[in-house]
């Protein structure tokens, strides 16, 4: 169950490092209203071979929480964000401070030189 | 923000049980439009694009449904699911481009019950199978009140949702002609792949020796309709294929579009695209001149049941009898009542759940005569006579399926609101391939999404329930 969690919030900070994101017309108009059209989440097909996603646990005692557990979907979410974009900065030079990193972001930094 | 757990939108609803009753039923009504899937229609009437008075159930109409050899090529029925098409053999093997471009669909539920009459009607320049159609010069035939004509699928086109249907005419169906040592493909580049595409191209390559002798490309999304590069088209015609000669007519090709900025991507970046898709589908199509594509996996789908003829006015209600988990229920429904109403608040069966409303999402998932359906997406009366089956239906005598144990086994759910499209949709893919490789699930659940998300160990429980023989 923990390892789903792990798995769960690993997917989520792809999907908010890479996909999700909000953008308006040039009338200054919201693109995205809701719908599950405008904005796209991750599926099956977006995420790596299962074999290939691996997850560790270093087991710890967490005094604040009931017989010391502690959340974990949450903060798996964290890092995965920073890692793409580190993971770019090393592939082409160009490192991003906004989300997401979409292909048209890229392409167009790219073109600036 | 439009509500879209019902269709608040008052019609009526009637079904022929010929296409002359469906062409009078259109002329004798302004405010008609044809009913096939229901999967781009209902949901523009959800969002209010579309305000139809009267809905015409052609699903029952006999001799427009199938893919038929002949000797000048290939005639599809209207009727013909897109799932029928992305399954076809003969498709993979002579016409490749328009079995990917079926395979390429946003998921298994729209393209089981989504037709290609209705996918070339809808009249989007983000269409995947009109590339397709424009590549392999598709010609359509169309029944109206003065009998049938032939059109270049081209000129049906007009622009967005615009298409050249006269006053009581129905499109019936599509012919390809037959190509001689050709090769073909369909390359489309989207946001996630159970999406439109942000652009697309298909391309048809006919081989003499080392030359191209003719040469067509289309292109998808980059213009208010498909279109055709015709000035990259005769670049390429009598040339000797090189990879330079490819890279050159791409070029050409990302000039002849007008792209828009969208919500799905920009007017630069499709450009880049286009030149892109251009160029490996060139050398995709002209390696399978001599390596065919090998054939997807699955089963084709039909929307054709038995229904018998029915007229119901706005006002009006019509009795449904539908086989629900093997118990033969009959109901009485407005025209605008929707199959997951009617599971969710007549039935009572909460294992179809309500997410998205439009067909984007899964949750709604249910079998309807053992194809993946979803119910958010069918008028209960286009369900009259068919077998339903939900999550409830799975296990029998107060045991589990095997599909329920592998997901528990593999812990493949956490708020469990997925979790029942996920398990009819397990149900039907082990019907239909008894050992599904990571990429045959991925690909079958597409349209299944998962909030959690839970995907890897949905995946690992899916191959647990094959290996324990599934169903």
């Amino acid at each position: 169950m923990a390892k789903g969690q792990l798995e769960g919030g690993l997917v989520k900070g792809a999907g908010y490092a890479l996909l999700e994101g909000c953008s308006w017309d040039a009338s200054g108009q919201l693109r995205s209203r809701g719908l599950p059209l405008d904005a796209k989440i991750p599926g099956f097909a977006e995420i790596p071979p299962i074999d290939e996603i691996e997850t560790f646990f270093a087991e710890t005692y967490e005094p604040t929480g009931p017989f010391g557990a502690k959340g974990i979907g949450e903060a798996a979410m964290n890092p995965v964000a920073a890692a793409y974009a580190n993971a770019i900065a090393d592939a082409i030079g160009v490192r991003f401070y906004e989300l997401p990193i979409t292909p048209e972001r890229i392409l167009s930094r790219l073109e600036e030189g | 923000m439009t509500n879209t757990h019902i269709i608040a939108r008052r019609f009526g609803y009637f079904r022929p049980s010929s296409l002359d009753q469906a062409i009078a039923g259109l002329r004798e009504n302004a405010g008609a439009r044809l009913l096939a899937g229901g999967t781009n229609l209902l949901v523009d009437i959800k969002l209010e694009r579309a305000a139809p008075d009267l809905l015409i159930d052609i699903s029952g109409i006999p001799g427009i449904e199938g893919i038929e050899l002949r000797s000048s090529g290939i005639s599809i029925g209207s009727l013909t699911t897109i799932r029928t098409l992305s399954t076809s053999d003969h498709l993979w093997s002579g016409y490749t481009a328009l079995a990917e471009a079926a395979a390429s669909f946003g998921s298994t539920q729209v393209s089981a019950r989504g037709t290609i009459g209705g996918n070339v009607c809808n009249g989007s320049p983000a269409s995947d199978t009109v590339p397709a159609l424009f590549a392999f010069d598709a010609c359509a035939a169309i029944a109206g009140p003065g009998g049938e004509r032939r059109a270049p699928i081209e000129d049906l086109l007009l622009g967005p949702g615009s298409v050249d249907l006269k006053e009581g005419e129905i499109l019936t169906g599509i012919d390809l002609p037959s190509l001689e040592r050709s090769g073909s493909a369909f390359l489309k580049i989207s946001r996630v792949r159970a999406d439109l595409a942000k652009a697309s191209a298909a391309v048809v390559i006919v081989r003499e020796k080392e030359r191209i002798a003719d040469c067509r490309i289309a292109l998808g999304s980059v213009g208010p309709t498909v279109l055709r590069a015709r000035r990259a088209e005769a670049e390429l015609a009598g040339k000797v294929f090189s990879g330079d000669a490819a890279l050159a007519a791409a070029e050409v090709a990302s000039e002849e579009i007008s792209p828009i900025d969208d919500v799905r991507s920009s007017v630069d970046y499709r450009r880049r695209a286009v030149r892109a898709l251009v160029f490996d589908g060139l050398n995709l199509a002209w390696e399978r001149t001599e390596n065919p594509s090998r054939p997807l996996r699955g089963e084709p789908t039909s929307l054709r049941g038995d229904p018998a003829p029915i007229r119901i006015e706005k006002d009006g209600r019509g009795r449904i009898r539908i086989i629900v988990n093997g118990e033969e229920k009959a109901i009485d429904v407005a025209p605008n009542e929707l199959l997951l109403n009617v599971l969710r608040e007549r039935l009572k069966l909460t294992g179809p759940k309500y997410g998205c409303g439009i067909g984007e999402c899964g949750a709604c998932t249910v079998l309807m005569n053992g194809v993946p359906a979803l119910s958010c997406l069918v008028l209960a009366l286009s369900a009259d006579g068919a077998r339903i089956e939900t999550a409830e239906g799975l296990g029998a005598d107060g045991r589990l399926d095997p599909i329920q144990e592998a997901f528990i086994e593999e812990n493949a759910f956490q708020c469990g609101y997925c979790t029942p499209g996920m398990l009819v949709m397990t149900k039907r893919l082990l019907e239909e391939i008894s050992d599904p490789t990571e990429d045959e699930i991925k690909d079958y659940m597409k349209g299944n999404q998962c909030r959690c998300t839970g995907y890897a160990s949905i995946v690992r429980a899916v191959k647990r329930a094959a290996e324990k023989g599934g169903r």
